[in-house]
C-alpha cells in the first residue's frame, strides 16, 4: 500500500528523514521490533535426528538385521552368548557418531562460507552513508541504489535517476522497469506495475535511487512466497555424481559375492550362523558406502581452507574444475595492478623535479587526510598519484595553499583535456594549468629553465614531443604542467603558457603477481590479460608481468569484432592480451578458449560480466569492487580482488582433487583387500581368517580415519609443476582401477599369509589375530604408499 | 587403533583375538610391510623410467 503513499507520507509515517536517515538508537530500536532483514532459514534439523538419519543406509540396516538374528539364534540354542549383537550395534553407534561429527564440521563451514558472501547495503544513518549487511537494514531506512545492486529490501523510491530493475524474480519478466518516484498508484496495481516501489531480491540494472525501505525479512513481498524457494541443499559435484554410481556398481558386486561365500560356505559344513554373520560383516566391509560422505568432508574443509586464503568458493563443484583450470583470463586494473597510480618518471627542460610537483600538486581536486599517521591524498587516481609524490617530497598542496590561495578554477573537460587553478601570490595572481601534454604544448609560448622564463623554440618542442613519446611506448599516462602569472583573477585563458615539465605515472602490478605469472607458467596454465584500457598499456604490463611472450598477439575490441568466430577460435591461443574490449567480447572469448578443450576461468566485476562468468568453466568475481550481480552469476569470489589469490585457489583445487583421488584409492583397495582375504580363505579351504565383528571395526572404525586423513594431506611442493588435468579424463584415469585391483589383491593375499602362518604354527586364534593386526598394518602402510608419488621417505609438503 | 584392541586383554576377548608372542609380532610386522618395500622399489623404478614427475610447460 505504499506505493498509494506520497513520499512525505511514507517519511512521516516511518518517522525517518530523507536527507540524513535514522539515528543509530531508531536502528537498535527497530532491530529488536522487527527482527532481521533476511528470509527464515530452512528448519535445521537437530543433532537427535542427523544422528537418527545415520542408521537409515541399507547396509546398516542389514547389520541390525544380522545383529538381531545373531542374538535370537544364541536365545534359541541356549548358548546365551550376545557378544557379537552387542559389539555390532556398538559399532555401528559408534559410526554414527563419527558421521554426525563429520557432517555438522561440513555443514558448518559451508555456512560460514554463505556468511562470507551474504549481501551487502548503503545505507543513510545519522547523515552519513554506511556500507553495512543487508540483513542489518530496518524499515525506514534509506537504502542508496546503483546498478549491480540486489535491493535489500522492499522499499518506496523517492529519488531516481534513470532507474531500471529487473523484477523476474517476483513476475517472471526478465525485461528491466523503468521506475518513477513521482507517480501515486492505485491501491490494486500488479507488482509489476509498481513504478515507485522496489521489492528486494530484484536486481537494479541500471541508475541510481534512494528510498525509503519499508518492509523487511518475511514481510517482503519475496519472504512472502519464500516457503517455495527455500532451498539451501548444496548441489552434488560430478565427482560426487560419479562416486555414488561406482558405489552402486561396487555394491551390488560385493553383494553377489558375499552370497556366494555363504553358499561356499554352507558347502563346506561351516555352521550356517557363522557363514551368515561372515557374509553381512563382509558385505557391509567391502561395500565402500562411506565414499561420497568422505569427498563431503574433504570438499568442505578444503574450501574452508580457501575461504582463509580469500577465495570464497561459492558453488563446491568450482573446487574440482579450479584444479583443472588451463587458461585463467584476468582483468587487469586492480587484479593483476595495483589501481593505484604512482608517478615514476619526470621530465623537464631544466626545471627542478620538486617545481612540477609544487605546481602539479596545486593545480588538482585532491583531498589531503591523514591516514595511520601518514598524509595521503584522496579523489580523482591520476591527481591523486601527483599529490602523493609530492607528499614524499614533503611537498604540502595545503601548505602550499597557505601562501598561494586557490581563488578560481576552470574545472577538467574531456574536449579541453585541461584543468587550471588561479591562486594568488602577492600582489599578482599565477594561473597553474596541467593536461595532455599535446594540447598543453600547444598553448605554451615559453618555457622554465629552472631560473628564467625563454621562449620555446621548435627544437625545444621538439625535445620535450620526443620524451613525451618515449614516456607513452612505457604505457606511462603523461601529464604535463604550465603556468603563467596575470594581473587578474576572472579572465583566465589558457594560452602563453610557460611549460615546465611533464609527469609519467603508471598503475603498477601488485606484488607477487609477476612470480604467480611464472607459477602459472610452470603448471601449463595460460595466463590472459582481458581489459578496457588502451592496448600500448596493456601490452606494456603484460610483458612486464610475463604474460605477453614474444610470440604471444595483443588484440583490440575493435579488430576482434572483424575476426569470425571459427577463426577466433582456430587461433584464440596465439593471444594473451585483449585490449579495449566490451563485457560482451569476453563472452566470445571464453567459448573460443572452450572450444580448443580449454578450462576457463574469467574474472569479472560489472553487471555485464555476468553472462561471461557464467560460460566460464570458474567465474571469479571481484570480492571488493565487484557488483552484487557479479558475485551471484561467480563460482569464486576473490575476497581481495587479487590475481596471486586466483593462483593459490588453483593449487587449493589441484590438491584437494589429487587428495580425493587418494582417499578414493585407498578406501576402495582396501575394502579389496577385505574380500580377497574372506573369499580366498574360503576357496583355499581354510577357516574364516576373520570373524563378522573383527571386520567391521577394520572397516568401520580403523579405514575411515586414514582416508579421511589422506583427504586432508598438505598441497605438495611439485603441485604446480605439473600440467593441468585432463579435462577429459576420468576420476579412475592413469590406471587408478588397476592400481586399486592389484595392490588390494596384494593386502588380502598378504592378510591371508599372516592367518596362514599362525594358524599353521599356533592354532586358529593366533592366525585371526595375526590376520587382524596384519589387515589393520597394511592398511596403514598402504596408506604412506598412496600419500605421495614419490618415496615417502623423500615426499615434500608445503 | 587396531594394536590397542589386541593388547587390552578385555578389548581383546571382546573381539575374540589373543596376545601374540614376540615372533608372532614379528611375522606380523614383517608380512605388513613387504608392501612397502614393493611399493617403494616400483617408486624408485618408475623414476628411473620417466625421470622426475616435473613436466614440460606446454605454452613456453
Amino acid at each position: 500500500m505504499w506505493h498509494t503513499k506520497a513520499i512525505n507520507e511514507v517519511e512521516e509515517n516511518f518517522r525517518t528523514n530523507v536527507s540524513s536517515g535514522l539515528s543509530e538508537k531508531e536502528v537498535e530500536e527497530r532491530k529488536k521490533h522487527f527482527g532481521e532483514n533476511k528470509l527464515a532459514d530452512k528448519k535445521k534439523e537437530s543433532i537427535f535426528i542427523k544422528f537418527i538419519k545415520q542408521f537409515n543406509d541399507f547396509m546398516i540396516i542389514i547389520l541390525i538385521i544380522a545383529s538381531i538374528i545373531s542374538a535370537l539364534v544364541s536365545k534359541m540354542d541356549g548358548s546365551g552368548d550376545y557378544i557379537d549383537s552387542v559389539i555390532i550395534i556398538a559399532i555401528v553407534v559408534l559410526n554414527a557418531i563419527m558421521g554426525v561429527v563429520q557432517e555438522a564440521k561440513a555443514e558448518k563451514s559451508l555456512e560460514a562460507l554463505k556468511t562470507m558472501t551474504a549481501p551487502l547495503a548503503k545505507v543513510k544513518r545519522n547523515g552519513k552513508i554506511l556500507t553495512i549487511k543487508a540483513e542489518e537494514v530496518v524499515p525506514g531506512d534509506i537504502v542508496l541504489l546503483e546498478a549491480g545492486n540486489y535491493v535489500p529490501a522492499d522499499a518506496r523510491l523517492i529519488k531516481t535517476s534513470n532507474l531500471k530493475v529487473e523484477e523476474a524474480s517476483l513476475t517472471g519478466e526478465t525485461l528491466p522497469v523503468l521506475k518513477d518516484e513521482n507517480v501515486i498508484l492505485d491501491k490494486d496495481v500488479p507488482i509489476g506495475d509498481m513504478l515507485n516501489m522496489v521489492f528486494s531480491s530484484c536486481i537494479v540494472v541500471n541508475g541510481h535511487a534512494e528510498a525509503i525501505v519499508t518492509e523487511t525479512g518475511m514481510n517482503t513481498k519475496v519472504g512472502k512466497i519464500a516457503n517455495m524457494i527455500i532451498e539451501d541443499k548444496a548441489p552434488e559435484t560430478p565427482i560426487q555424481r560419479k562416486l555414488a554410481e561406482v558405489g552402486k556398481t561396487l555394491g551390488i558386486a560385493c553383494l553377489i559375492i558375499c552370497a556366494l561365500i555363504f553358499v561356499i560356505g554352507l558347502f563346506k559344513k561351516i555352521p550356517p550362523i557363522e557363514m551368515f554373520m561372515t557374509s553381512v560383516g563382509l558385505a557391509v566391509a567391502a561395500i565402500p558406502e562411506g565414499l561420497p560422505a568422505i569427498v563431503t568432508i574433504v570438499l568442505s574443509i578444503g574450501v574452508t581452507k580457501m575461504a582463509r586464503k580469500n577465495s570464497i568458493i561459492r558453488k563446491l563443484p568450482a573446487v574440482e574444475t579450479l584444479g583443472g583450470a588451463s587458461v585463467i583470463c584476468s582483468d587487469k586494473t586492480g587484479t593483476l595492478t595495483q589501481n593505484k597510480m604512482q608517478v615514476v618518471q619526470m621530465y623537464s627542460v631544466g626545471a627542478k623535479e620538486n617545481k612540477i610537483l609544487e605546481l602539479g600538486t596545486m593545480c588538482t581536486d585532491v583531498n589531503i587526510e591523514s591516514k595511520d599517521g601518514k598524509l595521503i591524498g584522496i579523489g580523482e587516481p591520476t591527481e591523486v598519484a601527483i599529490v602523493n609524490a609530492a607528499l614524499e617530497r614533503n611537498i604540502n598542496k595545503l601548505e602550499l595553499y597557505k601562501f598561494k590561495n586557490r581563488v578560481n578554477d576552470i574545472p577538467f573537460d574531456s574536449t579541453r583535456k585541461m584543468m587550471t587553478t588561479v591562486h594568488r601570490d602577492g600582489d599578482e595572481y599565477i594561473s597553474i594549468t596541467k593536461g595532455a601534454p599535446d594540447v598543453l604544448l600547444k598553448k605554451c609560448t615559453k618555457y622554465f629553465d629552472g631560473n628564467n622564463e625563454l621562449a620555446i623554440s621548435s627544437n625545444i618542442i621538439e625535445k620535450i614531443e620526443q620524451n613525451n613519446n618515449k614516456m607513452a611506448e612505457k604505457a606511462l599516462r603523461v601529464i604535463a604542467v604550465a603556468y603563467k602569472k596575470i594581473n587578474n583573477m576572472s579572465n583566465i585563458k589558457e594560452e602563453d603558457l610557460v611549460f615546465v615539465g611533464l609527469i609519467g605515472m603508471i598503475d603498477p602490478p601488485r606484488e607477487g603477481v609477476k612470480e604467480a605469472v611464472a607459477t602459472c607458467k610452470k603448471a601449463g596454465i595460460k595466463i590472459v590479460m582481458i581489459t578496457g584500457d588502451h592496448i600500448t598499456t596493456a601490452k606494456a604490463i603484460a610483458q612486464d608481468l610475463g604474460i605477453l611472450k614474444k610470440y604471444d598477439l595483443a588484440i583490440t575490441g575493435g579488430e576482434l569484432k572483424n575476426i569470425p568466430q571459427n577463426i577466433l577460435e582456430r587461433d584464440i591461443m596465439k593471444y594473451s592480451v585483449f585490449a579495449r574490449v566490451s563485457p560482451e567480447d569476453k563472452v566470445r572469448i571464453v567459448k573460443a578458449y572452450q572450444s580448443t578443450g580449454a578450462v576457463v576461468a574469467m574474472t569479472g566485476d560489472g553487471v555485464n560480466d555476468s553472462p561471461a562468468l557464467k560460460n566460464a568453466n570458474i567465474g571469479i568475481a571481484m570480492g571488493k569492487n565487484g557488483t552484487d550481480v557479479a558475485k551471484n552469476a561467480a563460482d569464486m569470489v576473490l575476497a581481495d580482488d587479487n590475481f596471486v589469490t586466483i593462483v593459490e585457489a588453483v593449487k587449493q583445487g589441484r590438491n584437494i582433487y589429487d587428495n580425493i583421488r587418494k582417499a578414493i584409492h585407498f578406501l576402495i583397495s582396501t575394502n579389496i583387500g577385505e574380500i580377497v582375504t574372506i573369499f580366498m580363505g574360503l576357496v583355499l579351504g581354510l577357516k574364516s581368517p576373520l570373524l563378522a565383528i573383527q571386520l567391521l571395526w577394520i572397516n568401520l572404525v580403523t579405514d575411515s580415519l586414514p582416508a579421511i586423513a589422506l583427504g586432508l594431506e598438505p598441497i605438495n611442493k611439485d603441485i604446480m609443476n605439473k600440467k593441468p588435468r585432463d579435462s577429459k579424463k576420468g576420476l579412475f584415469s592413469d590406471g587408478l582401477w588397476s592400481r586399486i585391483f592389484i595392490e588390494g589383491t596384494m593386502i588380502g593375499m598378504l592378510t591371508l599369509l599372516a592367518f596362514s602362518l599362525g594358524n599353521n604354527l599356533y592354532g586358529v586364534e593366533v592366525g585371526r589375530t595375526m590376520a587382524f593386526v596384519a589387515l589393520g598394518m597394511l592398511e596403514l602402510v598402504h596408506c604412506f604408499n598412496i600419500k605421495s608419488e614419490e618415496s615417502i621417505f623423500k615426499a615434500r609438503n608445503i | 587403533m587396531q594394536v590397542i584392541v589386541v593388547i587390552i586383554p578385555q578389548i581383546a576377548d571382546v573381539f575374540k583375538l589373543v596376545p601374540l608372542n614376540k615372533i608372532q609380532w614379528l611375522y606380523t610386522i614383517i608380512i605388513s610391510f613387504i608392501p612397502l618395500v614393493i611399493v617403494e622399489v616400483q617408486k624408485k623404478l618408475n623414476e628411473i623410467k620417466f625421470g622426475k614427475v616435473v613436466y614440460k610447460n606446454e605454452c613456453e
